[in-house]
């Protein structure tokens, strides 16, 4: 099975690298999310929360659990709407690859 | 990092604010909480050169510890006796390694978001996480730090490097700037004064509680696993 990767980087000026990477089937289910970078997240575990969770789920269903996690921290480096356009565009981008899009 | 972590836990535990003074006992290069180890470090130059490679709980970016050139500093304390706003956090925790490249004779500033920096260029970075209403700051004090083995061994790319440009270009130590060589005697004595000006602190030299020993003892295996340094 052929999996769709999307990844998208940003760097706010004076702020700090978020950066998302979204693996999905053909399906448009998501394999893998990785969330990296150097800025801040307190508490942390929101995110991580995020990336196990949103396995197995539809694409579409990332923009929501994405939303409400980074509801949940406080973000240094990047301000939670940039984070969040992060998210959407990976998304955009895995579902003009895969056959649920 | 252990013994970081467990001191967060031991200030939640109503133990005292404590500020920590280290060296590394071999070269090593921390990462942050959120970083993939291989976009951020030359994983193979680590592995022959015998540097070791550790994750933090504290977010931010890589920073390599020379033990032959930086001391690092960690604060901990209740969230009640920094300032509410991240930033602000950062500059007040990292008010001791300015004020020691001061006394040493340096026109050092902080820089947000987190960084020490003498005419512009970084000497000290700064990673901090909150927890049970505690916060645990960690940073580096570069006094003589091997700045080429540095850039060597952390990779930069990305939006980071077309915003910034190369590592070496951006870093400098204290003896780089002064033109004379900082030994780590100098620079412990000016860290020291410099936690106590900078944090209008009285500083009073101690040993780890037993509790905070043990602690370390049992996280000690987490940073060791290659599941908590390669997470990402």
């Amino acid at each position: 099975m052929k999996s769709l990767v999307a990844r998208r980087e940003v760097k706010e000026e004076g702020g700090k690298v978020f950066s998302v990477e979204l693996e999905s089937d053909p399906e448009c289910r998501t394999v893998g999310l990785r969330i990296s970078g150097d800025f801040f997240a307190f508490p942390p575990e929101p995110l991580d929360s995020l990336e196990r969770d949103s396995v197995g789920r539809h694409v579409l269903e990332l923009v929501n659990l994405a939303s409400r996690a980074l509801s949940e921290v406080t973000l240094v480096g990047v301000s939670r709407e940039v984070a969040l356009s992060v998210f959407k565009s990976v998304v955009e981008e895995v579902m003009t690859k895969c056959r649920g899009g | 990092m252990a013994m970081d972590e467990a001191l967060l836990f031991s200030v939640a535990m109503g133990g005292p604010p404590t500020l920590r003074l280290f060296v590394f006992g071999r070269p090593t290069v921390t990462v942050g909480y959120f970083q993939r180890v291989e976009e951020v470090v030359d994983v193979g130059l680590a592995q022959r050169e015998g540097i070791d490679i550790v994750r933090r709980i504290t977010g931010g970016g890589a920073v390599y510890h020379d033990p032959s050139g930086e001391i690092t500093y960690s604060v901990v304390l209740p969230e009640t006796r920094v300032p509410g706003d991240v930033v602000e956090s950062f500059k007040y925790l990292s008010s001791g390694v300015v004020e020691a490249a001061r006394i040493l004779g340096a026109p050092a500033e902080f820089a947000p978001l987190n960084d020490g920096v003498i005419a512009g260029k970084k000497f000290s970075g700064q990673a901090q996480t909150r927890r049970f209403g505690v916060v645990l700051q960690h940073g580096t004090f570069m006094y003589a730090t091997d700045l080429d083995r540095l850039a060597e061994v952390l990779r930069v790319g990305g939006v980071k490097l077309s915003s910034r440009g190369p590592v070496r270009a951006r870093v400098t130590t204290l003896s780089e700037f002064l033109g004379r060589t900082i030994t780590k005697e100098e620079a412990l004595e000016a860290l020291i004064e410099g936690f106590k000006r900078g944090l209008s602190a009285e500083i009073h030299e101690g040993t780890y509680t037993e509790i905070e020993l043990r602690l370390a003892s049992e996280l000690k295996w987490k940073y060791r696993s290659r599941e908590w340094v390669f997470m990402r």
